[in-house]
């Protein structure tokens, strides 16, 4: 009791108050701006809330996040374009609807399943947060080793199909994080006399640059003036009786769906959304409106993709391994903070677990009232061109980047990674697992090294653990691309036989 | 090479990148990988040898990094060309716009030392607005001037950044 008294008592500052309300404005807007993703802007946030105490920092960067992802689908629903990758199953049946004068329902309904996703998301990173984090603090080297691979080949295994380039991108990471001083010895590593890099290269410079200065050079480089029309009729706001019906049984599979992607480590909303659209197509009464403009296809993944968000934090806090991207940009920012995400965390301080989840409870139930506001306002706001939107990122990262250690290096380090960023993106290579690597590679280092100085390779062979979740890893890297070449051979051989 | 591809909402560019272009990054990864093991040699030893050198993780992620960019690059080199759906073309009017821009924060870098923080920023505020094309009092003087002013009273006033 006294945990969740203190983790309340926390945010019950009046500042902390004012970060979310921040926050969510904040979120909100980036969220509705296509081409701005959540990870981006929780990236640009961090280098600001550095210089801030950890709970308002932890209030504004948490907030961007969950407001983020309700912001992301006014876009979605009007103009047919995701404002993150989180809404993308949104459009399925967002734009339809809007398309058939049902704009306002579409998205009233949006906002009422986002919330009910995110709260009941928070319920399990309520009950499950400290007993997994017990579970895992049992871990020894080999384990917390295991689990290091476990969070990076699950970035690889849902980096589509391209998984020999997301695992170079993972040991690209882990071989950047190895710069500075290492970790069992204390031996300077590839610092080329630069004091600046002993203690590896800034995480959050690098973060900004591959997410915020690559996307925004992606953009400008295939950027090509089109003209959209967004929905200008909304039509009625609030859904009816039969409606509100509808939506109960998408609402059950979206959590459902939800709650089980969010807790994978890496895999984030836009996997759970589509995955629970299909659900919800497979158990719908009516599957042939899905894609027409079906409220269940909305609701479903709206739940489903938000619901991922407290069970993401969940696997982040308390395993130390990122639930999806932006929580890998928030790992960085703790990590500065001085709070080492990871199974001690939440054990020595459980009342971190209630501080989080009244943040992003709060943070949810403001959110939802800016989203009930009438939004006709947004449509103008998607008409803003990109070019005051690109030099406002650029220079905001640049700026940001600077304050956080007051360092020119800093904001030449992100400079070079944005152009990293950019080679890697023009070529297919995830930048998920780059930063995953970049983030977690001192761990792996160390753990590994600790195991098998303690007992050799047998250590990690003998530990059922251990090789559970290594053979879980390396399931995740192999299966995808065997199961989609077998899918190519039956279609193959099923148009032939046509 | 680029061709437009049918979709639900039009008819979207897609790269059907060629051979060469394809073994770009796996050839980029097999470099890094050996610069990577070259520059381990550079890492000094520890007076008192531990169990396990401070070289060993670097060689193995160096080894690992040339294994699986070999593997790509075969993998590029024998698969059929194929249009990419995730990549768009750049244009030309993209090219010259980022090449620019690194210019202009190149210059912006130098200023900086020399004149004021929100001088310098305004110039280049108003340097990449015009690049991209923009003209006119508002978006040439006030928008650089209104965010401008945001910054510095963010950071400068707000969370007192030396800038």
């Amino acid at each position: 009791m006294n945990a969740v008294a203190e983790g309340l008592g926390q945010i019950a500052d009046p500042f902390v108050l004012l970060c979310i309300l921040i926050g969510s404005l904040v979120g909100m807007l980036v969220g509705a701006f296509p081409g701005i993703t959540a990870t981006m802007s929780v990236a640009l946030a961090s280098s600001f809330t550095l210089t801030m105490d950890p709970i308002p920092g932890i209030a504004v960067l948490l907030t961007i996040y969950v407001a983020a992802n309700f912001g992301d689908r006014i876009p979605a629903i009007l103009v047919n374009t995701p404002g993150t990758p989180a809404s993308i199953a949104t459009t399925f049946d967002g734009y339809p609807m809007a398309k058939k004068g049902l704009a306002g329902v579409a998205l009233t309904t949006s906002a009422f399943a986002s919330a009910i996703g995110t709260l009941c998301g928070l319920i399990l990173l309520v009950f499950a947060a400290v007993p997994l984090a017990k579970v895992a603090l049992k871990f020894g080297p080999a384990e917390m080793f295991a689990l290091v691979v476990f969070g990076l080949t699950m970035m690889v295994g849902v980096s589509g199909g391209k998984i020999g380039k997301g695992l170079i991108a993972g040991a690209l990471g882990l071989a950047l994080a190895a710069v500075g001083r290492d970790p069992i010895t204390g031996t300077e590593r590839f610092t080329f006399g630069q004091i600046e890099l002993s203690d590896g290269i800034p995480f959050i410079a690098a973060i900004i640059g591959l997410f915020g200065i690559a996307d925004v050079f992606d953009q400008m480089l295939t950027h090509r003036p089109e003209t959209f029309t967004a929905i200008k009729n909304f039509g009625r706001w609030w859904p009816n009786r039969s409606e509100v019906r509808e939506m109960v049984k998408p609402t059950a599979v979206g959590v459902g769906v939800g709650s089980v992607v969010g807790i994978v480590p890496a895999a984030g909303g836009d996997i759970a959304g589509i995955m629970s659209w299909a659900a919800a197509k497979k158990v719908s009464k009516h599957p042939e409106k899905f894609g027409k403009g079906s409220l269940e296809g909305l609701t479903a993944p709206d739940t489903a993709s938000n619901a991922t968000l407290g069970p993401s934090v969940t696997t982040t806090l308390a395993l130390g391994i990122p639930g999806d991207s932006v929580m890998a940009v928030l790992i960085g920012s703790l990590i500065v903070w001085g709070i080492q995400p990871g199974p001690a965390l939440f054990t020595t301080r459980p009342d971190m677990v209630y501080t989080i989840a009244g943040i992003m409870a709060i943070a949810t139930i403001l959110t939802l009232a800016l989203s009930l506001l009438r939004l006709r306002g947004v449509t103008k706001l998607l008409e803003l061109k990109p070019a005051f939107l690109w030099t406002v990122i650029i220079v905001f990262c640049m700026v940001g980047t600077f304050a956080v250690n007051n360092s020119v290096f800093d904001v030449g380090v992100m400079l070079v990674f944005g152009l990293v960023g950019l080679f890697l993106r023009r070529n297919g290579f995830p930048a998920g697992p780059v930063v995953l690597g970049l983030i977690l590679g001192k761990l792996a280092e160390g753990n590994l090294r600790r195991s098998l100085e303690i007992g050799g390779v047998g250590n990690i062979l003998t530990s059922p653990i251990a090789m559970t979740i290594l053979v879980i890893s390396i399931l995740a890297i192999t299966l995808p691309p065997l199961l989609a070449r077998r899918r190519a051979r039956r279609a193959t051989r099923a148009t032939t036989t046509v | 090479m680029s061709e437009t591809l049918p979709t639900e909402t039009g008819p979207v560019a897609v790269v059907i990148p060629s051979r060469a272009r394809r073994l770009l990054g796996p050839v980029a990864g097999i470099v890094a990988g050996l610069a990577l093991l070259a520059l381990t040699l550079t890492v000094k030893e520890p007076l008192i040898p531990t169990g396990m050198s401070p070289r060993w993780w670097p060689q193995m992620l160096g080894l690992l990094l040339t294994l699986l960019s070999l593997g790509v690059a075969v993998k590029e080199f024998i698969a059929p060309s194929a249009a990419d759906p995730d990549l768009q073309p750049p244009t030309r009017t993209g090219i010259i716009r980022v090449a620019a821009f690194l210019a202009i924060i190149a210059v912006y870098g130098v200023l900086w030392y020399f004149i004021a923080f929100p001088v310098a920023t305004f110039a280049l505020f108003a340097a990449m607005v015009w690049v991209l094309g923009e003209r006119g009092w508002k978006a040439l003087l006030l928008f650089p001037a209104i965010t401008t002013g945001v910054l510095y009273v963010l950071f400068g006033l707000l969370l007192k950044v030396p800038l």
